[in-house]
């Protein structure tokens, strides 16, 4: 025999499982009043009650408190507590809810009765399920309700906290090891089960339990909030979440096993009637419901989310900054007076690859710019008669035009590309000189924003690369550009493969996973490309692309690729058509194609100018673009 | 002892490689790829392929390692060939595993022997499991050998030159790419758009800083009860993407937003976009306890942040980083399409979230407590909080005329004016004194009169919880000229007002800001008196003195100090401060003809001449404030302040004339300490072994060191000891 322990506690499961591990460990079980060698104290909620339990035990040999983790601040925190967070003295603290300053009172009081008379550790357990005014079991219990009815959850989205309980078992080991251990004495320990639960993990530890299916819904936190909607044990969940003590698994604690202990204690629970989350229940399923009926729409160019602005002028600037691509604005300014001629109205503007990299900082440019290089004009005033007021026209991207000397831009004899280089198109009303423009006959205008990026693929290519084999072409990403570039090939009579990351089905141009088709190379299914471009622009895609290449190939990028496999080589791809003849044969190519392809398709939403950012939502193989649609 | 490193070309293995070499190991280098050039000349490197035993047989022939540290081995048959070639000539084998051998669908926390350690088939396995199971397979080869063995296991590691893309497929970078998964977020925060993250993404994770796998390999090394034993090795913090992002943030001193959107959303739209470390439902944490006990410690997550942001100045738009557009324009539809505005999540990376003392910072104390810091109540408080916490590292401490004081100070420079700012310096006070460290060191210019008050309220707080007011040392400054940043006025409206038109300064001086004008500083006093909320400032410094010396000359400088000196005499004899002293950045550690130059021994001739003149039986001058570091160590070295006829440095001065000194830029102000620093405190962090370096100069009595988080606490508390003398330490990094 150990010795005689008494238990001062509420009758229930933890009192049985403690007592019983203390007979367990050779101790006799003694009434509380008896003469004993260990007490435990698990009783003390309150200073008096401190006392009293202090009186009725006597002259112990040892004395142990069962606190609780209350004692730690409810606030988040990265690290875990540890005992010594405690020692900081934070009775005044705002912070400092009733429960800490409670728990602390508890834990400053029993020190102070037994200083000096008897030797007393303190256990702080996290939350100990199944005990009186237990928020872990409420958890449970609110999550079997759930589960049991619906097979479904609803969780608000994101700033959850991560919680700790602790099981009888565990409280109970705890006891036993540091019981009448003298290096034990005076000393504070944490004590929590090995679990580090979300709620997301509780409830699925309580599907498991009960063996059911399990969907979690996600709220919009003002749509939860707006329901009336509270996770139960919130307040406080922070608290528990403490570091274990090192020291109590030196001594021979272990905890149970916590995905065992879950599922069996989901299973066993019996629920009982709780009003008050019937109603939350029947709130919660409504918010649910509704959510499931209007699922989150993917986000699709151009869906009118507000109504737009109502203009005070013709004049706007999508302005931006290189290297800040959240600086991408839309700015209505005043009525512009005078503008010189050729007036031009922007209809259409497109956002391309050079766009994508200017606003990502790989051009350098330092101040705002009117952001575009590509664009649908109408001529507003004009005293040209090749571009006449009221004709449609693309202007030149890159400068210098044809006769220098008199160009607006181009006096300077400086290289560029309009948009990048200087200001765009990204303007209600500009002017650009007349050579600089492109006439556009009207049954074109639908598509002839595909001129620019088709003009970079015919004439980008050195060597005319497209005609100096047959051998297949390997085309990764999904823009406009893969879509055009797999016409120019298919004229030509050659292979295409999309190929991407993941394999994603499209009617015209599905995409294969390049690993895939990286394999079936490899086990000569294939014949290698000579030729491949790569539109992502991202590492991941463009090495193992490279690595498919017959060696002496070419592959063509927008981003310089941080590798490519040896023996092949790279070309960076024009991001501007730089010719106004570029321009004018790429428009007679897309009337041609006209004839016997879907060119229409090629063109994507428009996105009215007050939802500009959406025209850089993914569209599969179509270029979307911003469109003024006022008269 | 003669090392080899098997895999030190990049990233956890270079940085391995350094710490090895710093600790004194003979290194060679095997790897197909040549370690960074700067680490060349200090290793022998074999470029050998490690699956040929061939060659290893050949190259290894009659050679013998006392460590082989093995950080590429995956599967046993990438380990077999070594042992095979080394045979018997292996003192003991450390291999990096990894914490991937656990798994990540349970939400628990997993202990080194939750697995099972055997030989696995690991034919037909998928990468994850192969990788898993490979690893395993590796330990229970190493202990089947014979050979002593030690397994680490770091869980995501983090750093700079980071060789590992992130998810989703995460994969190894080629050597040309430069960095990778560290650097996902940070790209992101820096660039200040919204960045979205999936709202059901229930992933949390710990994170290990680069250094401190590296730290732990050489530590287990150093240990023979490690061998035969597993170690994780990983970070104290749990993260989540959400929790991540907002702490790089706030390391980075930038507002972050962040949009939710669900991941069928996302996936609809068809970006190749997944957040770095991961999303969904996953639990990727392990317990660390085991490798702590042995000693090692993680650096906290507050000092390995904002290295991330140093290490990647630039925007990464190699890695990851393509999808950026992309993902804002989701962000910014996804707003559009909410019924409401997102709710601001609480604030995170505070231990302890104090509410922002706002009102009550900007208010004044008005009643003062009286009261100064005493010899009796000084060491009162560090033999109470000796029996309080007797398992606590107990604070060092110096003697002040009698008075204990702490060898570490806190300091409350740093920050911005905003409420969080306070909260942090009260919860740091708090916490810093409870612990004990009990000397304050502030300034009235200090977030404009803000940081005064901050430690006013800590005093009223520490006060009301039984921790006297004669317990701690106080210290404040006055000369530079502030405005109030709890007055409505306009900056400049206010110092005209309450300054210039009052005739305390001139114009002249304000256009400088800085005035050691007698009415001045007199002035300062009462209004440092009053922010304090003290009746008694333990010691006055004056602030920068030597920024008066281009203006007016040295001549008139030195009568423009005595008569300072003479306004702080009277005020050392109306019991308003205990004592004074010279706080400078320059004037004693510049040679003599400086223009910023000023003598020890001249400041302590005007402070006698003033005490005389007010009467006073000792001049109050008693402490300086200069800086002093492990890299700025001219107090220490530098002979340019006269002694009679001798010359020496300015430490050794203050000791000749009695003055305590109170050093600052003790941590260099928050820069990188030197990496020579890393063998001097095995286990731990170079801040740590730096401020242990200038607290262990005898002629230093308080090193200050700003502390805004407890965790800077904790490191101060801890000071380890070092493996060389203090005073040896200043000849090292030369």
């Amino acid at each position: 025999m150990t010795g005689v322990a008494v238990y001062a506690g509420p009758a229930g499961r933890l009192s049985e499982v403690v007592c019983a591990a203390l007979i367990e460990a050779g101790y006799l079980i003694g009434e509380v009043g008896d003469a004993c060698d260990l007490f435990v104290d698990n009783i003390s909620r309150s200073s008096a009650q401190a006392h009293a339990a202090a009186l009725v035990a006597g002259r112990p040999r040892h004395y142990v408190l069962i606190s609780s983790s209350h004692v730690y601040p409810a606030t988040e925190h990265l690290r875990p507590w540890t005992p010594a967070d405690a020692d900081i003295v934070a009775d005044l603290a705002a912070w400092a809810t009733p429960e800490l300053l409670n728990a602390r009172r508890v834990e400053r009081e029993v020190r102070l009765l037994h200083a000096g008379r008897t030797p007393l550790t303190i256990l702080r357990p996290a939350r100990i399920d199944g005990e009186e005014g237990d928020e872990h079991a409420r958890i449970t219990a609110y999550f079997c309700r759930r589960v049991s009815a619906d097979e479904r959850v609803v969780l608000p989205e994101g700033g959850l906290p991560l919680y700790r309980f602790a099981a009888p078992e565990d409280v109970a080991a705890a006891v036993v090891a540091v019981a009448l251990r003298p290096d034990a004495f005076d000393r504070v320990l944490n004590v929590a089960n090995e679990a580090v639960l979300t709620y997301w993990g509780h409830a699925a530890l309580v599907r498991d339990g009960l063996r059911k299916q399990l969907s979690f819904v996600y709220a919009p936190r003002d749509r939860w909030v707006g329901s009336s909607l509270r996770l139960p044990g919130l307040d406080q969940a922070w608290a528990t979440l403490i570091q274990v003590s090192d020291e109590l698994r030196g001594w021979g604690w272990s905890p149970v096993d916590p995905l065992r202990y879950m599922t069996m204690s989901a299973a066993n629970l019996v629920l009982a009637h709780d009003p008050a989350d019937v109603h939350a229940h029947e709130r919660e399923r409504a918010l649910a419901d509704a959510l499931q009926r209007t699922p989150p729409a993917a986000p699709k160019p151009g869906a009118v989310g507000d109504t737009p602005r109502e203009p005070r002028s013709l004049q706007w600037r999508l302005d931006a900054w290189s290297g800040e691509p959240a600086s991408l604005n839309l700015i209505r300014t005043d009525q512009v007076r005078t503008v010189p001629l050729p007036t031009l109205r922007v209809r259409r503007l497109a956002m391309l690859a050079a766009e994508e990299r200017f606003l990502r900082g790989e051009y350098p440019q330092h101040g705002h710019r009117a952001l575009g290089h590509s664009a649908l004009l109408e001529v507003h005033a004009s005293i040209d008669e090749a571009v006449p007021a009221g004709s449609l026209a693309l202007p030149m991207a890159t400068m210098p035009c044809a006769d220098p000397a008199d160009c607006l831009f181009c006096r300077d004899g400086s290289h560029g590309v309009v948009g990048i280089g200087c200001d765009g198109y990204g303007l209600g009303l500009c002017t650009t000189p007349a050579t600089h423009l492109v006439p556009v006959p009207p049954e074109l205008a639908d598509y002839a924003l595909l001129a620019d990026p088709l003009a970079c693929l015919t004439n980008g290519l050195p060597g005319e690369r497209w005609q100096a084999d047959k051998g297949p072409v390997w085309i990764a990403g999904r823009t406009v550009e893969a879509a055009l570039a797999a016409w120019i090939a298919h004229d030509l009579g050659r292979s295409v493969t999309h190929v991407d990351r993941v394999e994603r089905s499209h009617d015209e141009f599905p995409t294969k996973r390049l690993e895939g088709e990286l394999e079936r190379l490899r086990a000569g299914e294939l014949e290698r490309p000579t030729l491949a471009f790569d539109f992502t622009g991202s590492p991941e895609v463009s090495w193992p692309l490279s690595t498919a290449i017959l060696p002496g190939g070419h592959l063509f990028v927008h981003r310089r690729p941080p590798g490519v496999a040896s023996g092949i080589h790279w070309h960076h791809m024009p991001v501007a058509a730089w010719s106004k003849e570029m321009l004018v044969e790429a428009l007679a190519q897309l009337a041609r194609w006209e004839r016997y392809r879907d060119v229409r398709r090629r063109v994507g939403p428009a996105v009215p100018l007050d939802l500009f950012w959406d025209v850089f939502l993914p569209v599969p193989f179509a270029l979307p673009f911003l469109e003024d649609l006022r008269p | 002892m003669k090392t080899l490193l098997i895999g030190g070309s990049r990233f956890v293995g270079a940085e391995i490689a350094w710490k090895l070499l710093e600790s004194g190991h003979d290194l060679t280098i095997m790897s197909l790829d040549s370690p960074p050039a700067e680490l060349r000349r200090h290793v022998e490197w074999l470029q050998v392929n490690r699956d040929s035993p061939e060659a290893l047989c050949d190259t290894f022939a009659g050679r013998t390692f006392d460590h082989v540290v093995d950080n590429i081995a995956y599967v046993p048959d990438h380990l077999r060939p070594v042992l095979a070639a080394l045979d018997g000539r292996i003192g003991r084998y450390l291999m990096t595993g990894t914490t991937d051998v656990y798994p990540k669908n349970f939400p628990r926390m997993w202990h080194e022997e939750d697995i099972e350690i055997r030989d696995y088939d690991l034919a037909d396995l998928n990468s994850y499991d192969r990788y898993n199971l490979g690893k395993r397979s590796c330990q229970a080869l190493l202990a089947a050998s014979g050979v002593p063995w030690t397994v680490l296991r770091p869980c995501s590691v983090t750093g700079p030159r980071d060789n590992l893309s992130g998810s989703p497929a995460g994969r190894g970078l080629h050597w040309f790419e430069q960095s990778g998964r560290s650097h996902f977020w940070i790209s992101r925060v820096r660039d200040g758009g919204p960045i979205l993250l999936f709202a059901d993404d229930e992933n949390v994770f710990n994170l290990v800083w680069v250094g401190d796998v590296a730290r732990a390999a050489v530590h287990l090394l150093s240990r023979a009860d490690t061998i035969g034993e597993a170690y994780n090795v990983v970070g104290d913090e749990l993260w989540t993407n959400e929790r991540l992002v907002r702490a790089l943030a706030r390391a980075a001193g930038r507002e972050v937003e962040i949009v939710k959107a669900r991941s069928e959303a996302i996936g609809a739209v068809e970006i190749d976009y997944g957040t770095v470390h991961g999303s969904g439902a996953s639990w990727s944490i392990y317990d660390n306890q085991k490798l702590k006990a042995t000693g090692w410690l993680p650096t906290p997550a507050e000092s390995w942040l904002p290295d991330l942001f140093h290490a990647e100045p630039e925007i990464d738009y190699r890695g990851g980083y393509h999808t950026r557009l992309q993902e804002i324009a989701i962000a910014r539809h996804r707003q559009r399409h909410r019924t409401g505005t997102m709710h601001p999540a609480p604030q995170l990376f505070t231990r302890a979230v104090l509410p922002a003392p706002s009102g009550a910072a900007h208010a004044t104390l008005t009643e003062l407590i009286p009261g100064r810091c005493t010899p009796e109540a000084s060491s009162a408080w560090r033999e109470r909080f000796q029996m309080r916490t007797p398992d606590a590292p107990l604070p060092r401490c110096s003697d002040f005329d009698g008075r204990t004081v702490s060898k570490v100070g806190v300091g409350t420079w740093m920050g911005g004016l905003d409420g969080q700012t306070s909260a942090a310096y009260l919860e740091t006070l708090v916490y810093a004194v409870a612990r004990g460290l009990n000397v304050i060191d502030t300034a009235i210019n200090y977030r404009s009169m803000l940081a005064e008050r901050v430690v006013g309220q800590a005093v009223r707080k520490l006060t009301a919880l039984g921790i006297g007011r004669e317990a701690l040392f106080v210290t404040s400054k006055g000369g530079f000229i502030t405005h109030d940043a709890g007055d409505p006025r306009a900056p400049a409206l206010y110092r005209e007002q309450e300054y210039v038109e009052s005739g305390l300064i001139t114009a002249a001086e304000n256009e400088r800001s800085h005035s050691l004008a007698p009415a001045y500083i007199d002035d300062q006093i009462s209004r440092s008196r009053r922010n304090l909320g003290l009746e008694t400032i333990d010691m006055y410094f004056l602030h920068n003195p030597e920024e008066e010396i281009p203006h007016v000359g040295r001549a008139r400088f030195y009568e423009l100090l005595q008569e300072a000196f003479v306004v702080l005499e009277r005020r050392v004899a109306a019991g308003h401060i205990a004592g004074y002293g010279l706080a400078t950045w320059e004037a004693f550690r510049a040679r003599p003809d400086h223009p910023k130059y000023i003598s020890i021994a001249q400041a302590a001739s005007a402070a006698q001449r003033a005490a005389k003149r007010v009467g006073n039986r000792q001049p109050g001058l008693r402490a300086v404030q200069l800086p002093f570091n492990v890299q700025d160590r001219k107090p220490l070295t530098f002979a340019n302040q006269a002694m009679g006829k001798e010359q020496v440095p300015a430490l050794e001065a203050c000791r000749r004339l009695g003055l305590h000194v109170f050093t600052s830029g003790t941590l260099m102000q928050g820069a990188t300490p030197p990496a020579w620093l890393d063998g001097l405190a095995p286990g731990r962090s170079r801040h740590a072994a730096a401020l242990a370096a200038v607290v262990g100069i005898e002629e230093v009595g308080t090193a200050l060191v700003g502390m805004r988080s407890t965790a800077r606490v904790d490191e101060a508390l801890s000071l380890p000891e070092l493996t060389r003398p203090a005073r040896e330490v200043f000849s090292l990094g030369e």
